[in-house]
């Protein structure tokens, strides 16, 4: 999936490459904002941020593969500082506005929903794990963190998700 | 991985970016390459202590050619002084002498 051919047209400089890298990845880094931020106008924004501070670190890019854990990095950089931000602000005060998706079967809908409640960087850390897919050493590298940390910080996630949904279910809520 | 994280790991299934994301970000980058870049705090600091010091050398400089000048402008006088004093007295001498040339 990861060109190293358009990687190399864009560090020497061809502007059409980068539009190439866009296409690659902007769907792995709005994921990541979508399922944090739950708001697709603010995922598309922090995207085109991350975007941005790539294109002008090009130079400090090394591979196509560096590329891929650089976005991964500065996109759940962003996340928590932008959490932090929102919480600072008491913006946090209940549950992030849901995504309209009339589409997706209920417990996925919920799912998503709690997993933007989570406190960070827990949050972060669970979208790197299932949405990413990444084990918890890959985690613990792109977040600078102890793996023993990433490790019992995504333990009590779960933990916590599966207590909200529990609780939302004695409600009458999910299944 | 259990029923849970399956279930997790389908709702936290990547979704597909609207359309116009790319775009925006092509059109942000071009917008800001045109843009001059803003000057930063650390080269705000630079310029304004580059002139700082500019000024401080332009004042300095001004003071000492104040100050050359008036020197200048002293030893003149002075020369001037001397010149007249001693015109005064090779005339006092010369008066001097007639009057004793006289009496004698």
């Amino acid at each position: 999936m990861e060109s190293p051919e358009a990687f190399e047209r864009w560090r020497n400089g061809d502007g059409s490459a980068f539009a190439e890298i866009v296409q690659e990845h902007q769907r792995m880094v709005y994921s990541m904002a979508c399922h944090a931020l739950q708001n697709r106008a603010l995922a598309a924004e922090l995207a085109q941020d991350v975007f941005l501070e790539l294109h002008r670190n090009r130079r400090k890019i090394e591979s196509a593969g560096h590329l891929k854990l650089w976005l991964r990095k500065v996109t759940a950089r962003r996340l928590i500082d932008c959490a932090r931000k929102r919480r600072e602000a008491n913006e946090l005060a209940g549950e992030p506005a849901a995504i309209p998706d009339p589409g997706d079967p209920l417990l996925r809908g919920l799912l998503q929903r709690l997993v933007a409640t989570l406190p960070e960087p827990g949050r972060t850390m669970v979208i790197l794990r299932y949405q990413e897919d990444l084990d918890p050493s890959e985690i613990a590298g792109i977040l600078d963190t102890p793996l023993l940390t990433v490790k019992s910080t995504l333990h009590r996630s779960i933990a916590l998700l599966r207590a909200k949904l529990e609780a939302m279910a004695g409600k009458g809520v999910g299944r | 991985m259990n029923e849970f994280e399956r279930e997790l790991r389908a709702a936290l299934a990547p979704e597909d970016p609207p359309e116009t994301l790319a775009g925006g970000i092509l059109q942000r980058i071009g917008e800001s390459s045109r843009k001059p870049a803003p000057l930063s705090g650390q080269r705000v600091f630079r310029w304004a202590a580059v002139a700082v010091m500019a000024c401080l050398m332009l004042a300095l400089s001004a003071d000492l050619w104040r100050r050359r000048q008036a020197d200048k402008a002293r030893e003149q006088l002075l020369q001037a002084v001397r010149i007249t004093s001693e015109k005064i007295e090779y005339a006092f001498h010369k008066a001097a002498e007639i009057t004793e040339g006289r009496n004698q």
